[in-house]
């Protein structure tokens, strides 16, 4: 109807979201265990056997309730994938986007568990070599959950 | 002959102001596991259940695809699924398309919520259009209160008619054991209440509540093996009406007149007054009680405070109105259609223990999604 620039208008809010979210007691478990002691817990299901993670009431294969059998991740892997990011993400903590300065990865666990996390390694040409991976966790202002493990540190073997 | 389609198990939670304890999942999970339990079903292939509708919203949630967390806990994983972001009653209607069709003959509805984990206003004021109306910050509660005002006005409605359907809900409330908010209170103590948004005060309004309700339906036949006492959906229909408050007549509800007229031809109700003995209807505010009775038939334009006067719609009336409490003693947005329905299931089924009316043959259960009743949905249910 209109090609005149000033009746093509933006409008724009900030606006503050805020919301408290419950855990629940499976999460709440995973994210106590992350802060208190520094480690990555799921629940095995009572049928299929399998780590549910993250942590459910339910295991969704099997649709039956996983029950309590709390098992360790631990703390070693392997790289499945990784992206090396260029464009700024969208932080969730801060309200807007900034850059990151470690790449996203998709990690398998030796348990067997899969997690996305970040890695240690900034530099594009020795990326292509990280394989195996250990978790290196904040000493301090653990707060639960996954920010508590800083990145995956390349290990040998 | 189209399919006929069943309620054959129902189940809630108990309604809470805060459940801090558990996520939605976990929540929503109380009530799925009591209808998987009751008819030992499962979802397998060969005979199980074999679809999921869920009923959530994303705003209230806090995150896009609200059914999310809900996936593992109602059997959606690597099954079929759908997600309704509207009043409850719309998934057990849409759950009730699928089997009418002949494409599923078992469906398990969930819906679930935890308005403690937002601001009600944040939340209500981002469903409004942003060009228009959102820069006042108005919710739904300033929004009532203009339809409240515009209905009073009108029709001569005066604040102790309001305070009456507060008395009689929050009252009824004190014989459902799932109830949030029993409360023996009298014309007084509501007149009394702090002013929230003239004229609405603290006890016309609902409290803030978390808890969730499912459901299975099943098609005629597989229902007739699985409970003695089926209850038949007769009819359903739900309609929109304009989201500008500008567009509409505030003191008609036109779309929930257009919803119930539909649903009660099919169900061939013609006189609703005489042929329904029980209902079950959604207000977050008292006043809205009163207009939906003219909206859903039950009287005539205006005369929501005459029938109120009337005490049909009270325990022991002809027509009870809420025995549970509503939405008034504490039930969540989104949760409360299909726990209304819920509450006539148990109705037709004679199992409503202390809040039971006396033996009950139709039952009508009513919900609306968005500000002022925008959306409404009206089923009705026989035994
Ligand atoms: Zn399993």
């Amino acid at each position: 109807m209109t090609d005149n620039a000033e009746e093509l208008i933006h409008v724009e809010y900030t606006q503050p979201w805020r919301y408290r979210w419950s855990t629940g007691k499976y999460i709440g478990k995973a994210y106590a265990e992350t802060k208190r002691n520094k480690r990555l817990m799921g629940n095995r299901c009572s049928k299929c056997q399998e780590i549910v993670w993250p942590p459910e009431p339910v295991c969704p294969r099997c649709k039956v309730p996983t029950g309590e059998k709390w098992v360790e991740l631990g703390d070693t892997g392997t790289v499945l994938q990784y992206t090396y990011q260029v464009m700024p993400m969208w932080d969730p903590h801060v309200g807007r986007a900034r850059a990151h300065p470690h790449p996203s990865a998709n990690i398998r666990m030796d348990s067997g568990c899969h997690i996305m996390h970040r890695l240690e390694e900034t530099d594009p040409e020795k990326l292509k070599k990280v394989k195996r991976v250990k978790a290196v966790w904040k000493e301090e202002g653990r707060q639960g959950g996954m920010d508590d493990i800083l990145y995956f540190r390349a290990i040998d073997g | 002959m189209a399919n006929r389609v069943a309620i054959v198990a129902v189940a809630q939670t108990r309604y809470h102001p805060n459940r801090e304890d558990v996520n939605e999942g976990e929540l929503a999970y109380e009530a799925i596991a009591q209808v998987i339990g009751e008819t030992g079903l499962d979802f397998s292939e060969d005979g199980g259940i074999g679809l999921a509708i869920t009923s959530s919203d994303d705003y209230w949630d806090g995150r896009t695809i609200s059914n999310n967390i809900v996936q593992a806990a109602v059997g959606a994983h690597m099954s079929d699924e759908g997600k309704v972001c509207e009043d409850g009653l719309n998934a057990i209607y849409s759950a009730y398309t699928r089997i009418v069709s002949g494409r599923q003959d078992l469906v398990i509805v969930c819906s679930h919520m935890k308005e403690s984990q937002a601001d009600k206003s944040m939340v209500e004021n981002l469903t409004m259009d942003p060009m228009f109306l959102r820069p006042f910050g108005i919710d739904y509660l300033t929004a009532s209160a203009l339809q409240a005002r515009c209905y009073m006005e009108k029709y001569g409605i005066t604040s102790e008619q309001c305070a009456k359907v507060a008395v009689k809900n929050r009252g009824n409330a004190r014989n459902n054991p799932f109830a949030q908010e029993p409360l023996a209170i009298t014309v007084d103590d509501v007149l009394n209440s702090e002013v929230m948004a003239d004229p609405i005060r603290l006890l016309d309004s609902k409290p803030v509540s978390d808890g969730a309700c499912a459901m299975i339906l099943a098609s005629e036949e597989r229902a007739r093996k699985l409970t003695a006492k089926p209850i038949w959906i007769l009819g359903v229909s739900n309609c929109y009406e304009a989201h500008y408050l500008g567009e509409r007549d505030l003191a008609a509800c036109d779309a929930l007149s257009t919803a119930a007229q539909k649903a009660y031809r099919m169900a061939d109700i013609k006189d609703p007054v005489r042929e329904i003995q029980v209902a079950e209807i959604c207000e977050e505010f008292s006043y809205q009680e009163l207009l939906w009775y003219a909206g859903l038939g039950l009287c005539g334009a205006g005369e929501g405070g005459r029938l109120i006067d009337s005490g049909v719609t009270q325990m022991g009336g002809s027509l009870a109105v809420n025995p549970s409490g509503g939405m008034l003693s504490g039930v969540p947005n989104i949760v409360g259609g299909m726990s209304r329905a819920a509450e006539i299931v148990l109705q037709l089924r004679g199992e409503a223990a202390a809040r039971q009316v006396e033996g009950p043959r139709i039952g009508l259960a009513h919900g609306y999604t968005g500000m002022c009743g925008q959306l409404q949905c009206v089923m009705v249910l026989g035994n």
